[in-house]
């Protein structure tokens, strides 16, 4: 039984702990949800075996121009899933004034347990531009910063190969004002808004570092 | 006429109403969501005002909120250091308020207020009046050439429009850009306040380092001078230092401690303590600052001080509860920046909202994150945050990084770019 069967035949009052993550759809705050299968470059599956511990890892999600950062934090972290319960993901959509990743660079990113940041520790979400930094240990709430919402959290399910879904946001998505401040650039790097808009059916994974052209960290 | 004069002339208690300044006592007719939709009246759309007219609105839609500004069009104070200097275009300063009134779905009124009655709850202006059941007063700064010994009107006259300071936006910036551009050689001046209650504690020096940048990358023959009160810039000092010593060097004579104790605009010479008569060709005078002119108006100054007379936590005007006053306005001693007005605006929207509900909601300071460019590329930059314990302000926590560097540049442009798209829905 797939999820969204799943979901179906227990109503919406119902919990599902599979070992992997806790999801109920009556949750506060599911505002969207959808499986959509996680790719490889050349259009395999990606499995839960691929994500490499520390490295940030980028795909788009639930629309083509939304990007989503996925990381093994190394450690137990809220709704992770995996060996260790480290992997998690978040909409990399800067809550304060939705900055994201661009081809050209990226403000927003990841920072590896011994990297250094503005609240002194690793293992951040941290973006530069007005200098928020999120906890990924703690479902991306805010720990400094401009921002007065906690990253979006991507929800994600395996299959039994290990295969991994994005299976829904929760949180406070910024969808909304993400279209609205960005239209510009959105126009320019998908052609038109329309298609920044479109609703993806599967998504490609691909290293943060190789998406973009400059992680500018602070 | 000087302030004081200025005073005088129209009387400070408040809600005065000034028969001999013309304007329209008709009630102008905005339309509500509903007609019970408490409105909240604007004033100053610059950093702290749209913020505040933006998540007012977004916080209650049926709030009717009225978003008041003499200008035309938003004109951006920071950045546009870089743009005297053709670092960046004028496009990315200056923005259309249509756009977000029409995106963020409340009133916009290109007026000045003229005066306000606080009992009968009105907003005059030149275009006609607007009633108000809560009041917000964000209208920047005005200068104080006073304290500088600049009082004779003519020589006021030469100081603002010969000399203009540019911490103003607008017609300032655009004659000190040609000014900039046409100057072939000689003592270009530029001031720092006394202080730290001025506009943009590092405004000067960046713009002082620009304007050598551009004087060494176009060959002029001629240097900067900063005359500085200050011992050293306040914020930043190692970055302007390094600037100074590697990247315009030649192009910059730096004098700290000077004490300036008048500005002879006429025979082009500042007077100090410690330097004596420091002569100058042609400059950017920019004098001690105070509040706008609307906030005295009103009675909202207290005898003998510069800024509002606000509760430091609340914001409202000391005894009216449904005035309240943000932005470089503030009484409160937080660097007065952009940045500040906009973490502090988002709060004063919520306080407003909670007022209207006859409810109280928890303070929460705001910070401050404020780049200065050192060249065409390269950028430094400090972020304040702060706390209030025992009825006083203090520093929760300074950072900063004083390496010019690509990386910091590229963020101050992301910086501003986010700004203007949260507060103005700029298309960027
Ligand atoms: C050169 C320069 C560089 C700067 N650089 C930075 C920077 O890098 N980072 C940073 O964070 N900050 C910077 N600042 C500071 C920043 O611009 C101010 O702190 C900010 O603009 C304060 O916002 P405010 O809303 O209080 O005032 P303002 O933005 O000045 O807005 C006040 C508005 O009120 C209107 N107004 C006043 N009186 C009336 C009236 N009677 N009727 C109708 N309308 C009225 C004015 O027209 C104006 O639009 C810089 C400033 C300058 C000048
Ligand atoms: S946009 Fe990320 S902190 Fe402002």
């Amino acid at each position: 039984m797939n999820r969204r069967d799943f979901l179906k035949t227990c109503g919406l009052i119902c919990l599902l702990i599979e070992g992997k993550i806790a999801f109920s759809s009556s949750t506060p705050g599911v505002s969207f949800k959808r499986k959509v299968p996680l790719k490889r470059e050349d259009g395999d599956p990606f499995n839960i075996k691929y994500v490499k511990r520390y490295e940030p890892y980028i795909f788009f999600y639930p629309y083509a121009s939304t990007p989503c950062l996925l990381v093994d934090v190394g450690r137990k972290a809220e709704g992770g899933i995996g060996k260790g319960s480290g992997i998690v993901s978040f909409s990399l959509i800067c809550p304060h004034q939705w900055t994201f990743p661009t081809p050209s660079e990226t403000f927003i990113t990841y920072y590896g347990p011994d990297e250094t940041s503005l609240v002194d520790r690793g293992n951040v979400i941290q973006c530069c531009v007005h200098m928020s930094v999120f906890d990924p240990l703690k479902g991306g709430e805010v720990i400094d910063g401009p921002a007065d919402y906690p990253l979006a959290r991507i929800l994600l399910d395996t299959d039994k190969e290990g295969n991994l879904y994005a299976v829904g946001v929760e949180g406070k998505d910024q969808f909304h004002e993400f279209f609205q401040a960005n239209r510009s650039t959105l126009k320019r790097l998908y052609g038109s808004l329309k298609k920044a808009k479109e609703i993806v059916k599967e998504s490609r994974v691909i290293r943060l570092k190789d998406y973009t052209g400059e992680e500018i960290k602070c | 006429m000087d302030r004081r004069g200025f005073l005088k002339f129209v009387g400070i208690s408040a809600g005065l109403f000034i028969g001999s300044v013309s304007f329209s006592r008709d009630l102008i007719n905005i339309p509500k969501p509903s007609p019970k939709s408490p409105r909240v009246v604007v004033v100053g759309a610059g950093w702290s005002g749209l913020t505040v007219a933006k998540y007012i609105k977004k916080g209650n839609p049926s709030v009717d909120v009225v978003l008041v500004d003499k200008r035309a069009h938003f004109f951006s104070c920071p950045v546009s250091n870089l743009w005297l200097v053709d670092i960046v275009p004028l496009e990315m300063l200056v923005h259309s308020y249509l756009k977000a009134a029409d995106t963020y779905g409340y009133h916009f009124l290109q007026a000045t207020v003229i005066d306000i009655d606080r009992n009968k709850r009105k907003v005059y202006t030149d275009k006609g009046v607007i009633d108000y059941d809560f009041l917000v007063l964000a209208p920047g700064i005005d200068y104080d050439y006073e304290r500088w010994n600049i009082k004779d009107p003519k020589e006021l006259e030469i100081a603002r429009t010969k000399y203009p300071p540019a911490f103003i936006p607008g017609s300032e910036h655009i004659y000190l850009k040609r000014k900039i551009h046409n100057f072939e050689g000689g003592e270009f001046l530029v001031t720092v306040p006394p202080g730290l209650d001025y506009r943009c504690i590092p405004g000067p020096y960046e713009r002082a380092t620009l304007i050598a940048w551009f004087f060494k990358k176009n060959k002029v023959k001629g240097k900067v001078i900063l005359v500085d009160p200050h011992s050293d810039p306040p914020v930043k000092a190692k970055g302007f230092h390094y600037a100074w010593d590697k990247i315009v060097k030649g192009y910059i004579d730096y004098y700290p401690n000077a004490d300036i104790k008048y500005v002879d605009v006429i025979n082009r010479k500042v007077r100090t303590e410690v330097y004596g008569d420091i002569d100058f060709t042609d400059g950017n005078i920019y004098p001690p600052c105070r509040v706008a002119d609307i906030v005295y108006k009103i009675g909202g100054v207290k005898k003998g001080e510069r800024w509002a007379n606000i509760d430091p936590l609340k914001y409202n005007l000391i005894g009216d509860e449904r005035v309240f006053i943000s932005g470089d306005a503030r009484n409160q001693p937080f660097s007065k920046s952009g940045n500040t007005a906009v973490t502090e605006a988002k709060y004063v929207a919520r306080r407003v909202l909670a007022s209207i509900e006859g409810k109280d909601i928890p303070y929460k300071p705001p910070m401050t994150l404020c780049y200065s460019a050192v060249d065409g590329n390269k950028a430094v930059w400090v972020r304040l945050t702060y706390k209030y314990e025992n009825g006083q302000f203090s520093f929760a926590s300074v950072r900063t990084d004083e390496k010019p560097s690509q990386k910091n540049f590229k963020a101050y442009i992301a910086w501003a770019k986010a700004h203007y798209k949260d507060m103005l829905a700029a298309d960027l």
